[in-house]
Formats: structure tokens, C-alpha cells, sequence
């Protein structure tokens, strides 16, 4: 029931989403310097926590959530983050450290065939076995970087770190991609027909990328990115993309970090900007963030019980596991290799993103695999910033009694 | 602690150390991975003399004893090779260069040893601001009272050494208008500058006798001299170098200080007196500042003239010293940098000229370090 607001003046009357987006940009930058001051955990797990509660106590999300422009704020949010990432990976290193590459592998695969035996004995049937494996590859690109840049993180499992996440990122985009053209060949279509739509998918992502990465390697050209000014121009570009993206079908994960790596490789000058492209992407990124805790809903912790616990432990174990198998003849110490493992713990964001596009093809499915990451991907919302930042101090690459410096 | 007593050495032969510099290949600030890469170097069986330096984003390197310039060159190229190949493991950069370009110190970390903590207690925040990178070159003397008739012979032309090796122009963003600013870093230190002028190794050891009792110091490591004795390895040791771009350089420095010992062992030119040092610092300091533009004034003559031809007029007359060692068109190189003006300060400002970006200037250092 609406009250009758008609006796305001007319300005009041937009109140019900800018509102929303007003209280949670003051209530969650405090909550992330509370969460800071009194627990040092990083400020994004205040972020998070404000959108839990949002949701728990049915504050007015959903009017917000749905709001468009709202949503393609947090799309170019997560686009810059993995742009950022992208262009911090170096794709030569692993040609030079071939047990680097083996360590992606190991760690990626391991997770996936232990979740996938996860998701065959809860009896979820092989596609959405196969689906949630392949969702939980991916170590969150998004907190993974926000996490590294804000603690002002630097050294090799920092960088190995990074490398990692953007990788399993690609197999879990890829994985998914094959997994909805396989299942499209059981509902009746050629061998074929399946791979035509995941490589459609690909082709479209290869070249949206390799337009945005041209736009912005001429833009770095002529202009100093370091400027503010630069940085909202490609923000822009960045919008820019994600509008294409979505009227092409390629995916909004791929292409802004395909855009990075390509820029990365194909001009060797450093390519520096303010975090987050400045103030602007910096908000963005804090509404991510509690729209991250918005989306989840907190009774799923309960609900998923024994079985989310079970996957939590196997994942970090794979995780773990994988980066200390090769870890010394990839040339770190076992202390470092196990950091790393740690340090790859987070998924949120990338992994309600996938389900989602799993959802939006087979709704039965995708509330499947949904309900079953559900607990598993709340949980680590919270665990898994604090467990890469751990990781990242534990292994002497924060700066010394400087966490506080770099703020949000 | 006694000075140990000044071990034989061949004279003439020569030892370098080069401290280096370690950087991300992604921004090209100076990354804290002495340790992974000491550990990486151990496993792909490097071998040669490798060390940390007090903070975890510097490294060091040393030959072993060598003959001449051509032995020096072959084994800093192959020291050069594997550092790089452990680098590229790790995919980090690595150059030279006598400071950092845009580094804080403030985030440096000191490296784990109880000798750098010590250090780091003592001298505070000067020990994260001694991230600065130096060529040391050891020349072996025939004896201890030749070593220190040679290290004061020598101090006349740590202006020439200085304008010829400096590579440190950009300091914490900034160009500083010093050609080798590194100096500046280490004159902050209260036991730098210049040793006692004392021509015996009896005098010397008194000296170190009366130092060690005020508790002072504890040995030679803890003088941070222009030059000094290092008795131990029956040398001097000449410390004012900014390590070049490249090892090609570093080889020909150590060549010329060669040629220079050979010449006032041999020639003996002139005897040092106590009055040569009333014109060290302003002519030490016009060199860090102007490069080959300094003035320098003769310590004996009081006349002045301008660095770079002072520079090509030594060359000049120890030039058969260097053609006795087989190094004469090395020398002749340095001396034709010197009367163009061509040292590495002038080839990163050419460089932050073209393109203001010091990343990016970072980076072309590491391609030039890493040049066959």
C-alpha cells in the first residue's frame, strides 16, 4: 500500500530510489572504515555487510536493484575491476615460468573435479554438476583486485595472484559457455549446432575486446591517463563497451578483461591510471560491493547447510592444494605457495554473474546450481576478502604499519 | 675489534660489485623480491657471488678476482645472464642506474639479517633512504703502505670517476639537477666522506685502534669512505660510482681505475699531502652536480678547468698504462664520452625528454641493462 505522498512537493517524489542509492553511499563507506578501524579486515567486507543487512531487513533493495541505471552502474563497476586486472597480467611470464601455467592448471582443475563430485553426490545430475564446478574455478577477479589495490599489495603472489584469477576467470567463462551449448545439443541439435552458439559467444567477445583495447591504446596515446580527466574518459569507453556487449550477446566479464590483457601485451609501455579510474569508478565500486550483499539472501547460509560447508572445504583445499603442487619448482617458498592458495579463496560477484547467465537459459538449472552456491558464495563474500588480504600480509607484500594510508 | 692485517693480493688485479635495482614489470616501482630471487637463483644452479643489500628491492653482485678488463666483462656478462634468467621466472625487471627514479622510500622494506636491523635501528630512516645503487671496484695493491699511497693518490680523480659513471639524475619523481644525486644520499651518513690521510698501514691501524675504542666502529664495514682499504682482500676499494646502464660500462670504469692505479704505482706522479683534501669537497660536489660541466681544481697547482677535459687530458696521459694492460681503446671510449659529454645522467634525461613518463623510463633502463 502507498501512503499518498501528493502533498510534497513535486521533487520528493523520486525519493524511493535516489534515496536508496543516498543512504547506503553514506552508511557503506562508514561501515567499511568501522569494519577497518576496529577488525583491520578490508573496507569491502563493510561494503558487503551493508547490503546484507539491507536485504535481511527488507529495506528497500529491490526497488534499487531493478532500477537500469542502477544496474549498468555495477556492471561498469565490475568492467573497470577486471580491466584493471586485465592489464595487470603478463602472458609471456608464462612462457618463461612454465610451472606457472601448471600451477593455473592445477588449481582451476582441481577445484572442478572436486566440486563436480560435490554436486554428483548431492545428486545434482551432470549439467548442473558440471555447471557449479565450473563456477567455482573462478577466484572472484573483483574482490581479488580490490582487495590487492587497496591494501596497496605488491610482490610475487601478489602478481601470481592476479595472473591466477584472471585465468581461472576465462576457463569458468568458457566452461560455462560449453556446458550451455553441450546441454542445448541433449535438448535436441547436432554436435554442430552446440558449438555454434559458445563459439558465436567467443568470436563476439574476441572482437568487442579487441575494439576496446584499440580505443583505449589510442586514447593512452595522445593523453596522460594519470589525469582525472583521461580516467573518465575511459570509463566512458568502458560504458561504451558493456552498451555493445549487451546488444551483441559476448560476455561482460571477457571483454573487459581481454580488453587489459591485450592492451598489456601489445604495448609494453606502462600503463598507469588512478584506481579504479578515478573517484567516480571508486563509488561505483563501493555500490558493487553492497549490492554483492543485496543479492545474496542470508537464509541461504542456513539452507545450504552441511553441503555448502563440504564445498567450501573441498574448493579451498583444491585451491590450496594446487598452488603448493608446483608451487617451489614455480619458484616460490611452500609458505608463499600456500598464501597464494588463501589468497585465491574469494568468489562472489563472477559467481552469482555466471549463475545468472546459467539461470537466464535454463531457469530449472540455474535455481539448482543457485541454491547449492548460494550458501558457499555468501559465506566467502565475507571470508574471502579477508582471507586474501591475510594471505597478502602474511607474506610481507602490505607495505609496513601502512594499511591505513591507501583508504577507500 | 684488532684491523686484521692486510692480506697479499696480485697487484693490479681487479673485483667488482654492482648493486642493482629490482622492479615491477607492471608499474616499475621497486619490488621487494631479493628473496624469490635468490631462491629462484639457487635452484637453477647459478653460480657466482650473489647477495642482499639492506632493503628487499636491491641486489648485489660481484665478480671474483679478475686480470684485466676482458676477465671482468666476460664474468659480469655471464652474472648479468642469469640474473635475468631468474628475473624472467619471476617476471620482474632488472637495471642499473644509481637511484631509483620515483621510488619512496618510505615503502621500503629493510631485508631480514641482524646486521641490516642493526643498521636500520641505528640510522633510522637514513637506511631506507640508502636504497641507492653504486658500482664498488676493488683493486689489489702489492702492499699495505702501497694500498694507502694508492687510495689517497686516487682521491684526486673521484671527481673524474664520479662525472663518468654518474646515473642518478631523477630521485623520487623528480630531476634533480645532479648528475649522480645518489652521492647525496650517502654523505648523510656520519663516518662517509673521506678516509684519514695517513700514509702507513702502522698509522692506519692506530687509527682504527682509537675508533674502535670510542666504540664508534666495529670494522672497516662500518666506514662509508669515498674509498677504502679492505684488508682482508689485500685491496682498496673505490665506492663512488653510480652503477651504470649497462655492464659494458661498469667493465670500462674499472678499467680506467686500473690504468690509473697502474700509473701512480708505477709513475708515482706526485705525493699525496694532506693539502690535496682542501679542495675534495667542492670538487667531489661540482662533479655529483655538473657531471663533466664541474669545475675542478688541481690540488696542487690551484688551477680550474672544466671536468669533461680534465677528464679527456688524464686519459690522455696515462694512456700507455692503459695500452701496458690492453685496455687503451676502452680508456679512449670514456675519454671521447667525456669531450662529448656522454655519460648515462644525460642519456635518462635524453630519454625523460622524449617521453616524460618515469615508468616508462624505468622500463627503457631494464631493456638497456638486459642489451646482449
Amino acid at each position: 500500500m502507498t501512503p499518498d505522498l501528493s502533498f510534497l512537493p513535486g521533487w520528493i517524489t523520486p525519493l524511493d530510489t535516489s534515496f536508496a542509492l543516498a543512504l547506503l553511499l553514506v552508511i557503506a563507506p562508514l561501515a567499511g572504515e568501522a569494519v577497518f578501524r576496529l577488525l583491520r579486515w578490508p573496507r569491502i567486507v563493510g561494503y558487503t555487510l551493508v547490503g546484507l543487512f539491507a536485504s535481511a531487513s527488507s529495506f528497500d533493495g529491490a526497488g534499487l536493484e531493478l532500477s537500469e541505471g542502477f544496474q549498468h552502474g555495477l556492471e561498469v563497476a565490475m568492467a573497470v575491476l577486471l580491466f584493471e586486472l586485465g592489464s595487470r597480467v603478463n602472458l609471456p611470464w608464462l612462457r618463461a615460468n612454465p610451472w606457472l601455467a601448471a600451477t593455473s592448471v592445477a588449481e582451476a582443475g582441481l577445484s572442478f573435479f572436486l566440486v563436480f563430485g560435490i554436486g554428483h553426490y548431492l545428486g545434482l545430475g551432470p549439467g548442473s554438476s558440471l555447471a557449479l564446478a565450473a563456477v567455482c574455478m573462478v577466484s572472484s577477479p573483483v574482490v581479488v583486485m580490490r582487495v590487492a589495490s587497496e591494501i596497496g599489495a605488491r610482490g610475487q603472489v601478489t602478481e601470481r595472484l592476479l595472473m591466477l584469477s584472471a585465468l581461472n576467470t576465462i576457463y569458468a567463462v568458457v566452461a560455462v559457455q560449453v556446458i550451455l551449448g553441450l546441454l542445448g545439443q541433449v535438448h535436441g541439435s547436432n554436435a554442430l549446432e552446440a558449438l555454434r552458439p559458445p563459439l558465436w559467444f567467443l568470436l563476439n567477445t574476441l572482437v568487442l575486446s579487441i575494439m576496446l583495447a584499440l580505443a583505449v591504446g589510442l586514447a593512452r596515446r595522445r593523453l596522460d591517463l594519470a589525469n582525472e580527466n583521461s580516467a573518465l574518459l575511459l570509463l566512458g569507453l568502458i560504458f561504451l563497451a558493456l552498451v555493445l556487449v549487451r546488444l551483441s550477446g559476448a560476455s561482460p566479464i571477457l571483454v573487459p578483461l581481454l580488453a587489459g590483457m591485450l592492451l598489456r601485451s601489445r604495448d609494453p609501455r606502462p600503463c598507469l591510471w588512478p584506481r579504479h579510474f578515478g573517484t567516480a569508478g571508486g563509488a561505483l565500486v563501493v555500490l558493487l560491493f553492497v549490492a554483492n550483499g543485496m543479492a545474496a539472501d542470508w537464509r541461504l547460509i542456513v539452507g545450504g547447510g552441511l553441503a555448502g560447508v563440504a564445498l567450501l572445504l573441498l574448493r579451498a583445499f583444491a585451491k590450496v592444494a594446487g598452488t603448493v603442487l608446483f608451487g617451489r619448482r614455480s619458484g616460490l617458498s611452500t609458505a608463499q605457495a600456500t598464501a597464494l592458495g588463501v589468497a585465491l579463496l574469494p568468489m562472489s560477484g563472477t559467481a552469482f554473474l555466471l549463475t545468472a547467465s546459467l539461470y537466464s537459459a535454463f531457469p530449472a538449472m540455474g535455481m539448482k546450481v543457485a541454491a547449492a552456491l548460494a550458501g558457499a558464495a555468501m559465506v566467502m563474500e565475507i571470508l574471502g576478502p579477508i582471507a586474501t588480504q591475510w594471505a597478502l600480509s602474511h607474506c610481507g607484500e602490505t607495505p609496513e604499519g601502512k594499511e591505513a594510508a591507501s583508504g577507500a | 675489534m684488532a684491523l686484521e692485517s692486510f692480506a697479499h693480493s696480485r697487484c693490479l688485479t681487479l673485483g667488482i660489485e654492482l648493486e642493482l635495482q629490482l622492479v615491477s614489470t607492471h608499474d616499475f616501482d621497486l619490488v621487494g623480491s631479493a628473496p624469490d630471487l635468490l631462491r629462484v637463483l639457487h635452484q637453477q644452479g647459478f653460480v657466482g657471488d650473489v647477495k642482499p643489500e639492506i632493503t628487499k628491492s636491491m641486489i648485489e653482485i660481484a665478480t671474483g678476482i679478475c686480470n684485466g678488463h676482458a676477465d671482468a666483462l666476460s664474468q659480469l656478462t655471464a652474472l648479468r645472464d642469469g640474473l635475468l634468467e631468474g628475473a624472467r621466472r619471476l617476471d620482474i625487471g632488472i637495471c642499473g642506474g644509481g637511484a631509483h627514479a620515483f621510488q619512496h622510500w618510505g615503502e621500503r622494506r629493510i631485508s631480514d639479517g641482524a646486521r641490516y636491523q642493526h643498521l636500520s635501528d641505528l640510522y633510522g630512516y637514513l637506511a631506507k633512504q640508502f636504497t641507492v645503487f653504486g658500482q664498488h671496484v676493488h683493486i689489489g695493491c702489492p702492499g699495505s703502505d702501497e694500498a694507502l699511497l694508492l687510495l689517497h693518490g686516487l682521491s684526486r680523480y673521484i671527481p673524474h670517476l664520479i662525472a663518468l659513471s654518474a646515473s642518478s639524475p631523477f630521485v623520487q619523481g623528480n630531476d634533480t639537477g645532479f648528475d649522480s644525486a645518489r652521492l647525496n644520499s650517502i654523505f648523510a651518513f656520519p663516518l662517509s666522506g673521506r678516509a684519514p690521510f695517513v700514509l702507513n698501514w702502522e698509522d692506519f691501524k692506530q687509527y682504527f685502534a682509537k675508533m674502535a675504542r670510542t666504540g664508534v666502529v666495529e670494522s672497516m664495514k662500518d666506514f662509508y669512505w669515498d674509498i677504502r682499504p679492505k684488508p682482508e682482500y689485500g685491496t682498496i676499494e673505490v665506492r663512488v660510482l653510480d652503477t651504470p646502464l649497462t655492464v659494458e660500462r661498469a667493465a670500462a670504469l674499472a678499467a680506467l681505475i686500473q690504468a690509473l692505479a697502474r700509473w701512480l704505482i708505477v709513475e708515482k706522479p706526485f705525493r699525496p699531502t694532506e693539502d690535496d683534501y682542501l679542495v675534495y669537497a667542492f670538487n667531489r660536489f661540482q662533479a655529483c652536480r655538473f657531471g663533466y660541466g664541474g669545475v675542478w681544481v688541481d690540488p696542487s697547482s690551484g688551477e680550474r678547468g672544466m671536468l669533461g677535459d680534465e677528464i679527456v687530458r688524464l686519459i690522455g696521459r696515462i694512456g700507455h698504462h692503459a695500452a701496458e694492460l690492453g685496455t687503451d681503446a676502452i680508456c679512449a671510449r670514456l675519454a671521447d664520452d667525456a669531450g662529448g659529454r656522454r655519460n648515462d645522467a644525460q642519456w635518462l634525461r635524453n630519454k625523460q625528454a622524449a617521453d616524460p613518463l618515469l615508468p616508462e623510463l624505468v622500463r627503457q633502463q631494464c631493456l638497456r641493462w638486459a642489451e646482449p
